[in-house]
């Protein structure tokens, strides 16, 4: 086994102690699951399938997820610091209350401060890498992306399309600090059907459960269903418009061979985050900023012209790795708890 | 309440204020600092003559407004001010999607016509009646306070000039198709925006 793989597994394996030493049956999945995102990292560096083992990763993280918190609502023993997408959006308003906290000779231990300062880190380390390996949301429209083998609809790649997040990140930061709410949350997260409606009865939560029915099955479902695209993540995630802007600064970029790319763009054809676009000049296809590090481009590569760089320049393999362990360590406090809870249900149904 | 119409309203002029700049202020600021000679402070005074005969208009439109809200109480009921809300925040989505231009006022004719008076420019030019103008006066329709109707209309002016004080000097780099997308985009999330508030007072 690969020393990396190994060195996943010690990581994953001393947090799990950490989180559960407690309880043993959690730790023991914990472990059990650390070992397993080892052996997916093996497997990636082994075969170099690393779009393939990524999107296995991926799709049992996010609907893991979405089993313990929206369908066990187990959302008491598992746990989660503070929603990534969530928090993008309403920023202002942590910071406030950050300000707030420290007026007042305290400390928000899950703040502005804390939790902010280490999706920060994240970003400026792994780029748009976190939404390829970590986010619970991306992992669903990812998978329905990869249902189909060709794309029902073609659409075509273009930045304009993905700069539409910026705007909708600007205005709901805005407008959130304006009415004192995460906007976001409230209004567009589909995940929300299941947990904070409060009074069914109003006609106003009524339009917000069809509101988010309605932009859960379009750009959750359907839509990266139809043409193979994350529009979920490329339109409406505002947590998606970070990394782009901090993607100069970022170490890890997928790079594309000038010299030996055929311009065949069977990559741009089938990057799901809009972000990889033919030069009109020459024809040489582009990796932007909107870049999420799936390596599905390299995948597709007739001539394996599509590199893991560091800086655009030195190659390197290290982004499954730094990849994999963060989105790793983000699925530790909660995906035990939807293993045991799914093993629980199973058996009072032999009951 | 007080603190949070007014976040709202530099919010709404922060909105229009894109639209202000990709559409009509290129028109006109470099055609006023044109008129000037090419020293810095000249410049600026008439640029700041100029924003004067805005903030003049726009407080002037808020104590109209605020005036006939105050004379006739119930000159709006609730559904009729949701159901303007819900007009013009569904104008302001096609405008922006079908790139109207918003130039109502003509602009381009006016600042011909008031050449060599930048204060009477921005007057003119605070008078545009363009979607999001709108949806603020049918807000302070409903304030029945004069002095938070003017407050108002000033924290609009302050929310649209700060798009308008770089463009004085930078027009160049709001002329790019970036920022004209991320005027579209920004006026048609805010629109969608009001519909909401429309649809949902409605209910």
């Amino acid at each position: 086994m690969k020393l990396r793989s190994i060195v996943i597994f010690i990581v994953l394996g001393f947090l799990s102690t950490v989180i559960y030493y407690v309880n043993y049956k959690l730790l023991v999945v914990s472990l059990v699951w650390s070992g397993i995102i080892a052996l997916l990292h093996y497997f990636m560096e082994r075969t170099s399938r690393i779009s393939l083992f990524r999107t296995i990763f991926f799709a049992i993280l996010a609907f893991s997820f979405l089993m313990e918190m929206h369908i066990f609502f187990n959302q008491e023993n598992s746990f989660l610091p503070y929603c990534h997408i969530g928090m993008a959006g309403n920023v202002l308003n942590i910071g406030y209350n950050e300000f707030l906290a420290i007026k007042n000779q305290t400390f928000l231990r899950y703040g502005a401060l804390s939790i902010g300062i280490a999706w920060l880190l994240i970003i400026l380390i792994n780029g748009g890498g976190f939404c390829s390996y970590g986010c619970f949301f991306g992992g669903i429209d990812d998978t329905f992306s990869q249902l189909l083998r060709k794309p029902l609809i073609r659409i075509s790649s273009s930045t304009k399309f993905r700069e539409f997040q910026f705007a909708l990140l600007i205005f709901l930061i805005a407008i959130s600090f304006i009415y004192s709410y995460s906007v976001f949350c409230q209004w567009l997260c589909p995940l929300k059907l299941s947990c904070s409606i409060i009074n069914e009865n109003s006609r106003t939560y009524m339009f917000q459960v069809y509101l988010f029915i309605g932009i859960g099955l379009v750009f959750l479902v359907m839509l990266p269903f139809l043409a193979k695209k994350r529009f979920f993540c490329s339109v409406i995630c505002p947590f998606g418009a970070l990394p782009p802007l901090v993607h100069k600064f970022t170490p890890y970029k997928i790079t594309i061979d000038k010299s030996s790319c055929s311009k065949c763009g069977k990559c741009s054809e089938v990057c799901p985050s809009f972000a990889i676009v033919k030069s009109p000049k020459t024809s040489i296809p582009h990796i932007t900023r909107f870049c999420t590090l799936c390596m599905r481009c390299a995948s597709k590569c007739p001539t394996k012209s599509i590199k893991q760089t560091l800086y655009n320049r030195k190659e390197t393999s290290l982004i499954p790795f730094i990849s994999i362990m963060l989105g790793g360590a983000v699925s530790l406090f909660y995906l035990p708890n939807a293993i045991i809870d799914l093993i629980n249900f199973l058996c009072s149904l032999k009951i | 309440m007080f603190t949070q119409n007014i976040i709202e309203a530099f919010w709404l002029g922060l909105s229009m204020g894109g639209f202000c700049t990709v559409s009509c202020a290129p028109f006109v600021i470099p055609y006023i600092l044109a008129d000037s000679n090419s020293k810095f402070l000249p410049r600026i005074f008439i640029f700041c003559q100029f924003l004067f005969g805005r903030l003049a208009a726009y407080i002037l439109f808020a104590a109209v407004v605020s005036f006939i809200s105050i004379s006739s109480e119930d000159f709006l009921t609730m559904k009729v001010n949701n159901i303007l809300l819900i007009a013009g925040s569904l104008l302001m989505i096609t405008f922006a999607l079908f790139k109207i231009d918003f130039r109502f006022c003509q602009i381009s004719g006016w600042s011909k016509a008031t050449r060599g008076f930048p204060l009477l420019t921005g007057f003119l030019l605070g008078l545009n009646l363009c979607p999001p103008f709108l949806i603020a006066i049918i807000k302070v329709l409903n304030m029945h306070s004069m002095l938070n109707s003017c407050l108002y209309f000033l924290f609009l002016f302050i929310g649209t000039t700060i798009y308008l004080i770089p463009v004085a000097f930078a027009s160049a780099l709001f002329k790019s198709e970036f920022f004209k997308r991320m005027g579209t985009y920004l006026a048609i999330l805010v629109g969608i925006w009001f519909l909401i508030q429309g649809i949902t007072g409605l209910l």
